[in-house]
Parts: C-alpha cells; structure tokens; sequence
C-alpha cells in the first residue's frame, strides 16, 4: 500500500503572492526512504509539514489537491504513527522537562514507570545519548540536541518518519551514527522522508529522491541516477566532492562508469 | 603580521562543573583564520563565547589589541568582536531585516550615513538585497543565518566569530559564506569558526582541535589532519585521495584535481 500519496498539491501560505508548492504528485511505498531535496526555499520543510498535518489549521493558507497519508486525508488533521523531526531540534522540546530522561519519558505518555525508565534508556542508548541523561534538554549542544530530538520522535513508534534535514549540528561521526541508526528503521519496515540539499547526506540511505524547485516536482526517480539524469547543480543542491571529482576524471579518460554518491560507489571506476 | 588576537591558557566550566574548555591557547594575526573543530558537545561554541567575552573565563583569557576582552564593557567590546550564532533565532529579534540590520551599528554610534553604506555592502555580500524589508521570521532558517551574518559584517570589527556557518545552507548559501569569510579576511578582519566540516577546515591557515576531555591541539590542517594520534574525521579530499594512492598530498578539490592531470 501506498503510505503517501499527493496528488496535484499546491499550497499557498495565507498572506503569501506565490504558492510555496505547485501541483506536487509523488506516491511513496512502505519501507521506502525518499529523499526530499531542494534548494533553500525551495518548499521541503513546507512538504514535510503538508504530510504531518499541519495544513491548513497550524499554518493557514489555501490547499488545493489530494493530499492521502496511511489512506487518510491529512488535512487539518494528524496522520496516524507518523512523526516530524523539525530542522532546528530544540524547538521540538516541550519546555516542562527538568532532564533529558524527563523529556523522553513524556514523549512515551503513561505506563508503568518502571517499565517506562527501561524503555527510555533503551531509547537514548540506541541514538547514543545515554550519558545527557540527566542534563537539562536546553544546555545541550547543537548536536547532542539533535540526538535527543531523535530519541523523542522514536518514543512514538512512528511507521513514518518525516526529518527535516536531520544532520545539521551533527559532527561526522554521529551523522554516520544517525544514517546507520535511519538504515536499521528502514530494515525493520519504517518508511522515512528525509529532507535536504546535500547529496553526499542521503547517499547511502534513500533509494529514491525527489526534487524541488520553486515549489514545482522537477525530479522523481532513484538517488542514484540523479547525477546523470537530472540538473543537480542546477537545482541548488550540493553535491558530494567524489562526484564532482569522477566527473572531471571522466572528461580526462581517468574515471569510467556512472557518477558516484560516495567513495564506495566509485570502486572499481578509476581508470589511473 | 603582528597578533591581534591572543588566547592563553583559557578554562571555562559551567557552574561548579567540570572545566570544559581546558588551558586553550593560540594566536591569530589580522586577516589569518582558525576553524575549531571536535565532536559534539567538546565546548566549541563555549570557546567562541568566552573568546567574545560573552563568559568570563576560570583561568587565562583572551585579548584583542591588547586589551583583555571580558573585562571591557560590552558597548566597547562590540567594536572589536562580533558573533554569528548557531542558531539564528538566539540573534534576530527585530521584524524587520533593515532594522535588524541597523540596531547593533546604531547603539555603536556609527554616524547613520555609514550605517547605510554598510548595509548595501552587507545586503549584496549576503545576497539578502530583496529581504531588505521583509520580516525576518518570514524567512527559512538559513536565510536568517545569512541575515545574522549581514549583522555582523555590519560592525566591521577586528575579530569575527562564526559557529557553524555552513550548517543548514545549500550551495548557494555555502558559496555566499565563504565569499564572506574571504571579503573579511581581505578588509583584514581574523576569522574563527566553528564547524563540522571537514573540508571548509581543511581551507582555514590553522585549525584547533578540541577533544572530548577539553583538551586541545593547535596546528594547520595539513599536520593535524595527517595526525594518527588525532585520528581526525578526513575531508573527502584527503579520504579520497588516499583511496586513489596520493598519500597526504591533496587537502583540497584543487589539489586532488591537479593530482588527477594526465601527465
């Protein structure tokens, strides 16, 4: 079944000229990761807010098409197990949590406490925050914020996980900590809509991606043939230094094959 | 070139905790740049703001031309330093971005002629010249980071601070950031910045490396990097670089580039 489906969606902030998305049609399978790209302003964060609900009731404007998550309308309306992540992670905590482990304990709701304090250090050890459990959430580090936000979207079990640029803050170490983290999700059957405009990012994590420019779908096809087949550059995105590399070893007779996303996808393609 | 800026051994930790920033000390000339770098939570937007003076340090301290920065009066301090947040709603506060552009110059006593030619320089360095008269929370959050940044290449100080300039932008915003770091170095103003990136690093004259222990080391990138004991994330051209058999030899897309002519 299709987790989401939005056909011809335009939506225009009230009070705006120009609608921030234009006529958007894409379906999204279970246990798919889409990577959401596009410049800044570009209407990914307005996308992801689409399919989170949050149309037309928290951010009024004028909605038009059909917009379906888990089968239902998601206008004006939560969709079921779905879960946001917001770009800038500290505005996701809820202000009333003295301590890390507080604040992931509220995101779980009632329960037996005992059983409900496992769960949370469970949740804080998988996204690597166990040691911020007693920090206050508001002194933490970007980064550290970032993790924290992550173990309180978990909380909710969401089947659909929809994250704002979720590796901003992070140091190398933790995104690659964060993508693994997303690539188990996806294997045990969670679907993720993970947005940006990096390639190098979601390189190793979503099989398709879709692009936006202006508001308008200029690409929907897989991650990996948007370097041949689609405008990258063009579009505002980034893209990975050993793709700009293999692109120039191409023209010099020293790279063969398709452009690569990453330095794994390179192998065997040197010509040197 | 003479110092401008110098830090010496500086300690800092929150409340009665333990030191977070551990005796850090370097020097910067005018017009030279320093990326500070570490994991998550090692204290490195804590050194910026001790380095502006926004904390006051355990131990040691930093001083600008000389003068010991926090011990001046934020009204003088702000002619010698100023900060780019991480996060640019800890900054904006104004609704509308000429105004937020004009406050900090304004409470300076730079004459308002001066003020309005900064602002066309910063406007188009920035490219925020058609946000000029928007409300700034209208805006998507790195275009407020460039917002904040016209702010504060609005002051034109000695010293300028930025905490992850690259974090959020895509390739426009990155092209204009470092277009900024450049103009700044040129008009002769140090730069430090905090970032994960590897590669804007790798493109700094020195690099100052926090550990998880508030430690530090303090060297250019080329050493650091090829450091095992520092076991440094890479930037992709070295990482790749390595992979094709240069060795340490490309630190940059240039490098590697050169390194990949047909002979």
């Amino acid at each position: 079944m299709d987790v989401v489906r939005l056909k011809s969606c335009s939506f225009t902030y009230a009070g705006a000229l120009s609608p921030s998305l234009g006529d958007v049609s894409f379906f999204l399978k279970e246990g798919e990761c889409l990577a959401v790209l596009g410049a800044d302003g570009s209407g990914r964060t307005t996308l992801l807010s689409l399919l989170a609900g949050l149309m037309v009731r928290f951010y009024p404007g004028r909605l038009t098409g059909e917009c379906l998550v888990h089968g239902g309308c998601c206008v004006g309306r939560r969709p079921k197990s779905t879960g946001l992540s917001l770009e800038d992670p500290t505005a996701q905590f809820s202000g009333v949590a003295f301590t890390v482990f507080e604040e992931v304990a509220l995101a779980f709701g009632n329960g037996g406490m005992g059983r409900r304090g496992e769960a949370v250090h469970r949740l804080l050890t998988r996204v690597r925050a166990a040691h911020l459990a007693d920090r206050n959430p508001f002194t933490l580090s970007g980064g550290e914020a970032r993790r924290v936000a992550l173990a309180v979207l978990l909380a909710g079990a969401p089947d659909l996980l929809l994250l704002d640029e979720p590796f901003g803050q992070l140091d190398p170490a933790s995104r690659d900590e964060v993508k693994k983290l997303l690539r188990d999700l996806k294997a045990q059957g969670a679907t993720l809509v993970v947005s940006g405009s990096d390639l190098g990012n979601v390189a190793g994590l979503a099989d398709r991606a879709v692009v936006l420019e202006a508001g308008g779908l200029v690409y929907d096809g897989p991650l990996a043939a948007l370097p041949e087949d689609g405008d990258p550059e063009g579009w505002g995105l980034t893209l990975p230094l050993v793709t700009r590399v293999a692109r120039v070893a191409r023209t010099r007779g020293l790279f063969a094959g398709p452009l690569p996303l990453d330095i794994d996808a390179a192998e065997g393609g040197w010509r040197l | 070139m003479a110092t401008v800026i110098r830090s010496e051994n500086l300690t800092y930790g929150y409340g009665d905790g333990p030191s977070l920033v551990d005796g850090v000390s370097f020097d910067l000339a005018a017009g030279a740049s320093l990326a500070v770098v570490g994991p998550n939570g090692s204290g490195k937007s804590t050194l910026l703001r001790l380095i502006a003076g926004l904390l006051s340090p355990r131990l040691g301290g930093v001083s600008i031309g000389g003068s010991p920065i926090h011990t001046l009066r934020p009204s003088r301090r702000a002619h010698h330093v100023a900060i780019l947040f991480q996060n640019p709603d800890d900054q904006i506060f104004s609704t509308c971005v000429r105004d937020e552009l004009r406050f900090a110059p304004l409470q300076a006593g730079v004459p308002s002629h001066v003020i309005d030619e900064r602002m066309d320089r910063a406007a188009e360095l920035c490219g925020i010249r058609e946000d000029l008269d928007r409300n700034p929370h209208d805006l998507s959050r790195a275009r407020r980071k460039r917002v904040c940044l016209a702010s504060v290449c609005m002051m034109e100080t000695p010293l300028v601070l930025l905490d992850e300039p690259l974090s959020g932008q895509d390739a426009a915003g990155r092209r204009v950031m470092m277009q900024v770091t450049d103009a700044l170095r040129a008009r002769g103003s140090s730069v430090v910045a905090v970032t994960h990136d590897m590669n804007l690093a790798a493109s700094f004259d020195s690099m100052l490396v926090l550990g998880p222990g508030g430690g530090c080391a303090v060297g250019d990138p080329r050493t650091l990097f090829t450091d095992p004991s520092l076991d440094l994330p890479l930037p992709d051209a070295l990482a790749l670089g390595r992979k094709l058999g240069f060795q340490d030899t490309c630190l940059t897309e240039g490098e590697l580039l050169q390194a990949l002519s047909p002979v």
